[in-house]
């Protein structure tokens, strides 16, 4: 029964197969701030497999203030430590390790220490090493996320090199009925249902599905107009007026339906321009991320697919329609046989390149190739071709009209002047210099010079330090904060002066404090583009989030 | 404890902010999973003082994001589990759990009156809608939250600002016509509804709302005991099977004959002996497009019992949970028959629940569910993840800081009226623990508190979360247009005559009351040509306190005196609507010194006029139009979680305004304490769209106004 599942809420969310991605999850967290921990205790809680916490500090008390994972009694010893020991508390299924080095030695001595993970998480790492680690990120192939909060502002950062997702859960989806493009046993069903015929009684007359309905309009239509679907005003009329022909009672639900979804049938069958180009990718395959295998492997299998057939595999599913059961059931085995056939043609060419017997000349051979240098796709360990899992490609077919891929940017693009998307950037400052309230972009500048500052200086902004915390040093951190702020405009083609100084005195002012407050909104929203980026379920966030906690808006922006 | 831990709060939040926080004391509602998170936050916040209410006990479907629960706590109350968890790490915090429902009378106005600040992390509309009215009358500033899956809500209620009457949606519980659950279902939907309602009237004690109540007669007379009395469950359970699926179908099907109703296909009667030959159950998955439901030939994923609550039983299988649960809850759990109310978490109940209506949607054609399904749609079921509940009480708590610097400004305002001589009225200090004299209402429209949205980003968004400012509430909100008048009395042992007398036609000048306490007439004015005896309910002599009414108790005064002309009704035959407010009656030995005993805090406002036609929605996007505000996909009808953000609306009211509320940084002006945060003031629209609609297509249905986590 469901409620001996604690995961029960969550599975209705992300399916089991979001549950078994989860659960194979390795978590590295290179911090253990309250960032850090916030963020963590989103993932133990769902139940990811494995938690690693690097950081040499140790709990001072002023962690007891913001970080709801450290006690008294740890004050003195390893914050990863006793992050970690608090953290598992909260889960008894997740496993985990802590490791009291400093993330910098760790890039130094034995960068192959992250090879291990599925993502990595840097909660207010330094510029320079999260820099380094997201390099790494790239050349290991791991999705990446980078956490900053000073006072009331933050900014999270993803980064994957190729991020692929079945399910991206649009809810705009219309689904896939190919009322315009009907296959043959749509269509001589469809055709079969005599609507005009007196021997068919109210009951079913009412009860014909609307599908029913739009095909056998449209195949009138077409008869009348050389096989072209409606597209003036005037045709759609015409259109609308052969549907009403078949009514026999404006109190017949069904053809209030077909009216309702009469758009459907004016839209030619197309393949969305992001998926074919997917599909383009597929066809040459070696090269791709090995952990995306299975997805480019069924993603060449169904390229194929739409080559010979000039569309995409068949959804399959039918939504809730007013219809007699037989008509519904009927209906529903037509849909259902032809996707299980559409997946079938997509098995076998699957089969065919994983066991290198495809006619292809060269392909299969280097799908062999890129297997057998990956460490696994589906629960295999030898070099030999392995399997893909048939769920995943039933899945793949259902969703084929609205996979996605993503390939982020490292976020040494992201900070060298010549690779920065400067325009995207100038755009965003556009809107704020037509309107304060309608970008973020000022807080990314400040918080970038923010860092250039610490850089520099060896210390953060406003930070008391062993010199006495004077409004005159105060004075001079706003001030040399000003200048990294002109530098930074500057190397972004911006006007020098076009972060307001009042951002930098509030930046100033937080003198590097985290705040709880802010911890748990970035760990709340860093947890959900985690959960994003392990189920490869949903759009994850494109690149990066800037929080203005003073009056909470969160906007998107890719850098 | 100003203490090293706290230096860096102390630090953002400046002297005098910090200084409100560590004496201001807060009322969480509610310790599910966004008060867990919200508790966790206000402790790191800097709070001392909170009391929490939570009426559940934990449930193992709640460890996945309550993280102040562990699996040993199951079964336990939620609020004592949740003080104690975050006092062990934090001892020094003043917090009270109370195991209750909010609704109770000892939660009443005078306990909401100690708060500063109230914060909902509650799960139905019924409450959140209380909560708001308490908070109304007691003029307390309430914080509101609400997630469902990925998406979230934020609203700041109080003062001069939107209550949550005012945007709530008018239709707030998907309800169904009663002949559509009675006799003409034809969405799975209508036979789960009817399903629980069957439910309620078997093993509980079903209301008046309870849609099939008349039948519990006809039910009863299924009853089969043994020779010594004692009821013989499963004979009972086929009786009721074959009145339910076959009887009863049967005659609805000649009453659609005889209706010559010929759009609809006649039902189809089933007999036990019939249903247990029906086994192929055509295990369709009709309609069923979740992504959690779609796996079908899962065999290596997730858990297992998961995906077998997924398949959609058969006919057979049907009867035989349908007799089981029944039987079981007769042999084994006879004691609670008569008391129970469904609950998505008794299995038992799901299992009665997921049979029945599938046996009856059997009967009337319509596609059966999976247990899985029909445990979403009866338990209105969200689904609830960590992640989301954590963003949510993270805005909950960047507001209250917010809410907590208006406060101060109110507070300064009213010391600088003290000092200039403006007295309380009747002269009288109010009372000692109430935390402002709510003479003034807390101004919030032109503070740096946003209604927050957090959408479900997609690539064509710009924002993952809209802040957006508050607006002037509804002229015509039943909720907040007319706050309840308030009065003090010395003690609930005034009698009713004196009240009525002194206080009510006297001080509150209603010249010919008639009073109502929970909805029940407590006094009823009688015309000197009336007949002495005739209808006269009231007891003079009799006390307050002896008819029910307790200290912070709100009362309901109509006039009869003075009335508006409405269209008449069975109801309402005159045509008249009274003149009526509501009036929160104190109890405070302290006024015993006023003049007269009673002191009045608050005159009345009456409520507005019943509506009439509405007028046209202004033009100007920006002013508040007192409509509806739904997601731009309404037409779809689905039942939508989240009001909508205003499109086009403004985050920048009135820029002056702004500025002198909040004042920028290194401003002077009215700033409460030496370090304001930033406020900007533009003053353009938003460009941000509406937020999408709920999320759809996984069986979740979210039912309420404002979105739930339970
Ligand atoms: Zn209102």
């Amino acid at each position: 029964m469901a409620t001996d599942d604690k995961y029960d809420r969550q599975l209705r969310m992300w399916g089991p197969h979001g549950q078994k991605a989860l659960a194979e999850a390795s978590v590295c967290c290179v911090g253990s701030n309250a960032i850090a921990t916030e963020t963590l205790k989103n993932l133990v809680l769902p139940g990811v497999a494995h938690l690693t916490i690097v950081d040499e500090a140790v709990v001072e008390s002023a962690d007891l203030g913001q970080n709801f994972f450290v006690e008294m009694q740890d004050v003195g010893h390893s914050r990863a430590k006793a992050a970690l020991k608090h953290l598992l508390e909260l889960n008894p299924d997740v496993k985990g390790e802590a490791v009291q080095q400093s993330v910098t030695s760790l890039l130094e001595k034995d960068e192959g220490f992250f090879q291990q993970f599925t993502l990595i998480i840097a909660a207010q790492t330094p510029q320079r090493d999260a820099v380094a680690l997201c390099e790494l990120c790239h050349r290991y192939n791991k999705a990446f996320i980078h956490l900053r909060g000073v006072g009331f502002i933050g900014t999270i950062r993803l980064f994957a090199r190729e991020h692929a997702v079945i399910e991206t859960k649009n809810e705009s989806d219309f689904g896939d009925l190919r009322l315009t493009e009907p296959f043959k046993e749509l269509k001589s069903y469809a055709m079969s249902v005599d609507v005009s015929s007196s021997s068919m009684d109210e009951v079913k007359h009412a009860h014909v599905p609307y599908v029913v309905i739009l095909l056998k309009a449209l195949e009138q239509f077409r008869n009348n107009y050389n096989g072209r679907l409606p597209s003036t005003a005037e045709e759609k009329e015409t259109f609308k007026q052969f549907i009403l022909a078949m009514r026999r009672s404006d109190k017949e639900v069904n053809f209030d339906e077909a009216l309702k979804h009469m758009f459907k049938a004016f839209k030619a069958y197309t393949i969305d321009s992001s998926v074919k180009a997917i599909l383009d990718d597929a066809k040459s395959i070696s090269g791709h991320e090995p952990n995306n295998t299975a997805f480019w492997i069924v993603a060449k299998a169904v390229a194929q697919f739409e080559s010979a057939c000039g569309r995409l595999p068949l959804s399959g599913t039918l939504p809730d329609m007013t219809a007699d059961t037989d008509s519904f059931i009927k209906l529903q085995s037509i849909y259902r046989q032809r996707a299980e056939g559409d997946v079938a043609a997509v098995r076998a060419s699957v089969s065919s390149f994983l066991s290198g017997t495809d006619g292809d000349s060269g392909a299969g051979t280097a799908v062999m190739g890129v297997i057998n240098g990956m460490r696994d796709i589906n629960e295999t360990h030898h070099h030999h071709p392995t399997k893909i899992d048939d769920e995943y490609i039933q899945r793949f077919c259902k969703h084929a009209h609205s996979i996605a891929l993503f390939r982020y940017r490292t976020l040494a693009e992201e900070t060298k002047p010549d690779t920065a998307m400067k325009d995207n950037i100038r755009e965003s400052y556009d809107e704020f210099t037509a309107d304060e309230t309608s970008s973020e972009v000022p807080w990314y500048l400040a918080l970038a010079a923010w860092e250039v500052f610490r850089e520099e200086k060896g210390y953060v902004a406003g930070a008391k330090t062993d010199h006495d915390h004077s409004d005159d040093t105060l004075a001079g951190d706003v001030e040399a904060l000003k200048g990294c702020a002109r530098r930074v405009c500057t190397a972004l083609d911006l006007p020098a002066d076009a972060v307001p100084d009042k951002y930098l005195q509030e930046l100033v002012r937080y003198g590097g404090c985290e705040l709880h407050t802010t911890a748990s909104f970035l760990g709340g929203v860093a947890s959900q583009e985690a959960v994003k980026l392990i189920t490869k379920q949903w759009i994850p966030l494109q690149n990066t989030l800037i929080w203005n906690g003073l009056h909470s808006r969160g906007a998107v922006l890719e850098l | 404890m100003t203490s090293r831990r706290e230096a860096h709060l102390k630090e953002a939040l400046g002297d005098d902010l910090y200084a409100r926080v560590k004496r201001s004391r807060l009322l969480v509602v509610g310790a599910g999973g966004i008060g867990c998170e919200l508790l966790k936050n206000l402790v790191l916040a800097g709070f001392d003082d909170i009391d929490i209410i939570d009426l559940d006990t934990i449930d193992v479907s709640n460890l996945n994001r309550q993280f102040l629960f562990r699996k040993h706590h199951v079964g336990q109350p939620k609020s004592t589990v949740a003080k104690e968890s975050v006092a062990s790490f934090s001892p020094h915090t003043r917090i009270q759990a109370h195991l209750g429902n909010i609704m109770e009378p000892r939660f009443a106005c005078r306990y909401f009156s100690q708060f500063d600040v109230v914060l909902n992390a509650l799960d139905n509309a019924k409450a959140r809608s209380y909560v708001n009215s308490i908070c109304i009358a007691t003029e307390r500033p309430l914080i509101e939250s609400g997630t469902t899956g990925f998406k979230g809500q934020v609203r700041v209620i109080g003062g001069d600002v939107e209550c949550y009457e005012c945007q709530v949606q008018t239709n707030t519980e998907q309800t169904f016509a009663v002949c559509t659950i009675r006799s003409t279902p034809d969405r799975p939907e209508h036979c789960v509804q009817w399903a629980k309602y069957l439910y309620e009237l078997m093993f509980g004690d079903p209301n008046d709302d309870n849609l099939l109540a008349d039948l519990k007669h006809e039910l009863k007379q299924e009853e089969h005991s043994d020779h010594n009395g004692k009821l013989v469950a499963d004979r009972f359970a086929e009786n009721i099977f074959n009145k339910l699926f076959k009887k009863d179908i049967e005659q609805n099907r000649e009453l659609q004959d005889m209706a010559k109703n010929f759009f609809r296909p006649p039902p189809i009667p089933l007999s036990l002996d019939g249903a247990m030959r029906l086994t192929d159950g055509n295990g369709n998955i009709h309609g069923a497009n979740g992504n959690a439901s779609s796996s079908s030939s899962t065999t290596n994923a997730g858990t297992p019992a998961a995906i077998a609550e997924q398949k959609v039983w058969s006919v057979h299988e049907c009867a035989q949970k349908f007799i089981g649960a029944i039987t079981t809850m007769y042999n084994e759990r006879g004691d609670e028959v008569g008391t129970l109310q469904f609950s998505k978490e008794d299995p038992i109940a799901v299992d009665f629940v997921a049979a029945a209506s599938n046996l009856r949607s059997h009967n009337f054609h319509i596609a059966k569910k999976s247990r899985w399904d029909v445990q979403s749609i009866a338990g209105r079921i969200v689904p609830a993840i960590a992640t989301t509940n954590a963003i949510v009480a993270g805005l909950q708590t960047v507001n209250l800081y917010h809410v907590l610097e208006q406060v101060m400004l109110q507070e300064k305002k009213e010391e600088k009226q003290a000092a200039n001589g403006t007295t309380h009225t009747n002269g009288v200090a109010p009372h000692s623990d109430d935390k402002r004299s709510g003479t003034q209402q807390i101004s919030l429209i032109n503070s740096k508190c946003r209604n927050a949205w957090l959408q479900l980003w997609d690539s064509k968004q710009s924002k993952l979360v809209i802040g957006e400012r508050l607006s002037a509430p509804r002229p015509d909100c039943v909720a907040c247009s007319s706050p309840p008048a308030r009065v003090t009395i010395t003690d609930m042992d005034w009698t009713i005559g004196d009240f009525v007398a002194t206080v009510i036609q006297g001080a509150l000048q209603v010249k010919e009351p008639v009073v109502y306490f929970n909805n029940d007439p407590i006094w009823q004015h009688q015309y000197d040509d009336e007949e002495d005896d005739m209808d006269d309910d009231n007891c003079p002599e009799m006390s307050l306190s002896g008819r029910g009414l307790y200290d912070g108790c709100i009362i309901d005064i109509n006039d009869l005196s003075d009335w508006t002309p409405v269209e008449p009704t069975d109801d309402n035959p005159m045509g008249k609507e009274y003149k009526s407010f509501n009036c929160v009656v104190f109890a405070d030995v302290s006024v015993g010194s006023c003049p007269k005993g009673f002191r009045i805090d608050r005159p009345p406002k009456f409520k507005p006029p019943p509506p009439t036609p509405a007028p046209p929605a202004a033009e100007n996007g920006s002013t508040p139009t007192g409509g509806v505000k739904r997601p731009r996909d309404e037409a779809n009808g689905e039942a939508s979680g989240l009001p909508a953000a205003k499109k086009g609306k403004s985050d920048s009211a009135s820029s002056s305004a702004a500025a002198a509320a909040g004042g920028g940084v290194g401003e002077g002006g009215e700033s409460v304490h030496d370090a304001i945060m930033i406020d900007d003031d533009g003053d353009h629209s938003y460009k941000a769209a509406v937020p999408a609609k709920p999320h759809q297509g996984e069986g979740d249905t979210v039912a309420d106004a404002m979105v739930v986590d339970d």
